[in-house]
């Protein structure tokens, strides 16, 4: 990468990284939900009020003031600009950053002595320093109870090891099992991509600035490809221009070069020019050269509708599809079966491409704005992946054992998530909890019961639009959700208030049942303590001392047993009897009578 | 030939209690259990039931009959030492033990 950086040396996605707030790119509210949370910890840190009387109350109540939840999780996909977020955002609210790429020290003790560094000292005459925590989600795979450490430490409300200055972790996935436990505990915010119009504003600034000529359309197609994600298409925008000034960048700037001559050959493919032949002989030489066929054919596939043919029979269509699209998948899978023979099989895949030419092309082309770029592959792998960490979530959060046990990610997706999502919809007809009448309270607290024994939870967000919503968590209900309605006759959506009231519910039960785990929790320590003082009476010294029973007159009367003779066995006695489980292996020995009398 | 005499006196008979646990005596005081004298209480309960009870622990046992008695002899040192016949006194015969095999339990 160094040797294709521009002529200082430096790649632009540093040089040109943004430097104040107004600079980001990143959504405005993802942005300001970032300095809102910073801002809570003003009084712990600085201890000042904050600026603005709004949102008061979501500071925390503690000692400190701070805010309840003491640790941000930024999630996104790669590129989105979390660390350079997180990193304005701090240095805006007046912190120094500290930044701990947890892929590279990757052994949990250190990182967590680094963190307890960071979040409890207090340096003089300097910024109060914040703990960037970068992939997370990567760094914690490897090692112990690292997450499970940061969330307990963040929990940790004692005056010794209590959190004092910010945590702002960032990770790709944030359903990744191994963040279960800080999900709950941290305030998760997710880095949505910039708009591709953004994007290509910040790269026309960015060729201005470099004294780059180019043109908006291509800084736009250039940000559309790399779907928002800012630091490729600064990279691809900057190994571009530099292929303008030296050959050798040419390979280096593959990616883009190959998306160029596939283009070219979608082009080409659908434009019928009169020398038919020599065209079709074209499209043979781009579809071999261009050495990726399988995306070529999806690419005509995800495409041919628009390219406004006229086959009113559809038996060209039916031809195409029967024939040579069969032949093409053919090769395809004997190739993947067996990749020795790519080499061999791949120049007869460009048959069938000719055969989409024939079949789909016509004398105006594809026009520009009509063509899209093959998406469906990519975004069906990402939904795979998706689902798959959903589903494994569901599977993690389950209480019971002998469910986890019994459960594949497959065996939940087919057999789980759809009727989960009903079970899930309960049919009430008013959310206040108060107007319920008993077929619909049963329901509620069956329902209820049912959330908390899988570990589900609605947590409060915000869908695509915008507006606010509950999403259930893990999002296992986003499996079975198609655009069509009709095709699944699936429950209608629970409403808003609905799932407000689920969550509240929900909220109100997590809470009870964990003063009743705390309530077993004392039990059980006090059952330890009795063990312990059955397996000696060196801890009777730690009981208190027998209260002196005292008569009517206030004077201290002599503990009376029951056999009605004084109680002599007051003062703790150094003898007990150790009691041996089991058989007894004992071995008999001659003991003279003189040691026993 | 050597004659071993063994006298029972009815009037000299003592009373001996043969005790068996599962389990052994601990301490921790410095001379060990050397020494140590009533730290356990045993109380006869109706029936075979005995409790006993050392420090804060109680031990539930039974009184069970011994299939064979048990006699405790005392070699009677006085006047017999010179002579070939030793003589021994019966201190006591014991005709039944106490087992203790249950769990202890503790006593606040």
């Amino acid at each position: 990468m160094a040797a294709a950086a521009g002529g200082d040396g430096k790649l632009w996605v540093d040089k040109y990284r943004a430097r104040s707030y107004v600079d980001l790119l990143s959504d405005e509210r993802t942005s300001r939900a970032v300095m809102q949370w910073l801002k809570e910890w003003d009084y712990c840190v600085f201890g000042r009020e904050r600026g603005t009387s709004k949102a008061k109350g979501t500071a925390g109540q503690d000692r400190w003031r701070r805010p309840t939840q003491r640790v941000l999780l930024l999630a996104g996909p790669a590129g989105l600009g979390k660390t350079t977020l997180a990193h304005v955002a701090a240095r805006q609210a007046g912190y120094e950053v500290v930044e701990i790429n947890a892929s590279d020290d990757r052994t949990s003790s250190r990182v967590r002595e680094r963190i307890a560094g960071v979040t409890r000292t207090r340096a003089v005459g300097k910024r109060p320093q914040l703990l960037v925590l970068d992939e997370i989600d990567g760094a914690a795979a490897g090692q112990g109870d690292f997450v499970g450490a940061l969330a307990r430490a963040a929990a940790a409300d004692g005056r010794r090891g209590a959190q004092l200055r910010p945590i702002i972790c960032i990770c790709n996935n944030a359903y990744a099992p191994v963040l279960r436990p800080l999900r709950h505990t941290a305030l998760a915010l997710h880095v949505g991509a910039p708009t591709a119009a953004r994007v290509a504003q910040r790269l026309a600034d960015l060729c201005a600035a470099e004294g780059v000529s180019a043109d908006a359309w291509t800084l736009l197609e250039l940000a559309q490809q790399n779907a928002g994600d800012v630091r490729a298409s600064v990279n691809a925008l900057q190994l571009a221009t530099h292929g303008i000034r030296s050959l050798s960048a040419i390979g280096a700037a593959g990616a883009k070069d190959a998306q160029r001559s596939l283009r070219a050959a979608w082009n080409m493919i659908f434009l019928r020019t009169t020398d038919d032949r020599a065209q079709a002989q074209a499209v043979v030489n781009a579809a071999q050269t261009s050495g990726d066929s399988e995306r070529l054919m999806q690419g005509c596939f995800e495409n041919y509708l628009r390219s406004g043919f006229r086959d009113l029979t559809h038996t060209r269509l039916a031809r195409l599809c029967g024939d040579w699209l069969v032949f093409h998948d053919q090769i395809d899978a004997a190739t993947r079966r067996n990749p020795a023979t790519v080499a061999a099989l791949a120049n007869y895949q460009a048959f069938a491409i000719v055969a989409v030419h024939r079949t789909c092309s016509t004398p105006f082309g594809l026009s520009r704005d009509a063509f899209e770029y093959p998406q469906a592959d990519s975004a069906l792998v990402q939904g795979r992946q998706a689902a798959t960490v959903a589903l494994q979530a569901l599977i993690g959060g389950a209480k019971c054992v002998r469910t986890r046990a019994g459960l594949t990610v497959s065996s939940a997706a087919v057999e789980l998530a759809d009727y989960m999502t009903r079970i899930l919809a309960p049919r009430l007809t008013t959310a206040n909890r108060h107007l319920l009448k008993e077929p619909e309270s049963t329901r509620l607290q069956r329902l209820v019961e049912v959330m908390s024994a899988w570990g589900l939870t609605f947590v409060q967000n915000r869908d695509a639009d915008g507006r606010p919503a509950y999403c259930l968590d893990p999002p296992v209900d986003r499996l079975v959700a198609f655009r069509d309605r009709r095709l699944t006759n699936a429950p209608a959506p629970i409403r808003y208030s609905v799932r407000q009231l689920i969550a509240q519910e929900l909220s109100r039960v997590h809470a009870t049942s964990t003063e009743e785990a705390e309530a077993t929790a004392a039990e059980h320590s006090k059952q330890e303590y009795l063990r312990q003082l059955r397996a000696g009476p060196q801890l009777a010294s730690v009981l208190p001392a027998p209260a002196v029973m005292t008569d009517f007159f206030g004077r201290p009367r002599a503990a009376v047993s029951n056999d009605g003779k004084a109680n002599t066995s007051q003062q703790p006695s150094h003898m007990w009897f150790s009691f041996v489980e089991g058989f007894s292996n004992a071995v008999r020995k001659p003991t003279a009578m003189r040691e026993l009398l | 030939m050597s004659q071993i005499a063994i006298v029972y006196d009815e009037s000299k008979q003592r009373k001996f209690c043969l005790l068996e646990a599962q389990g052994s005596l601990e301490t921790d005081s410095a001379s060990g259990l050397q020494g140590q004298r009533d730290f356990a209480t045993i109380e006869r309960l109706d029936g075979d039931k005995v409790h006993m009870k050392i420090g804060v622990h109680r031990v539930q046992g039974s009184v069970v009959k011994l299939k064979k008695p048990f006699a405790v002899l005392k070699k009677r040192s006085d006047e017999c030492t010179t002579t070939s016949d030793v003589c021994y006194d019966i201190e006591a015969i014991i005709k039944e033990k106490i087992i203790f095999k249950m769990r202890p339990d503790v006593v606040l």
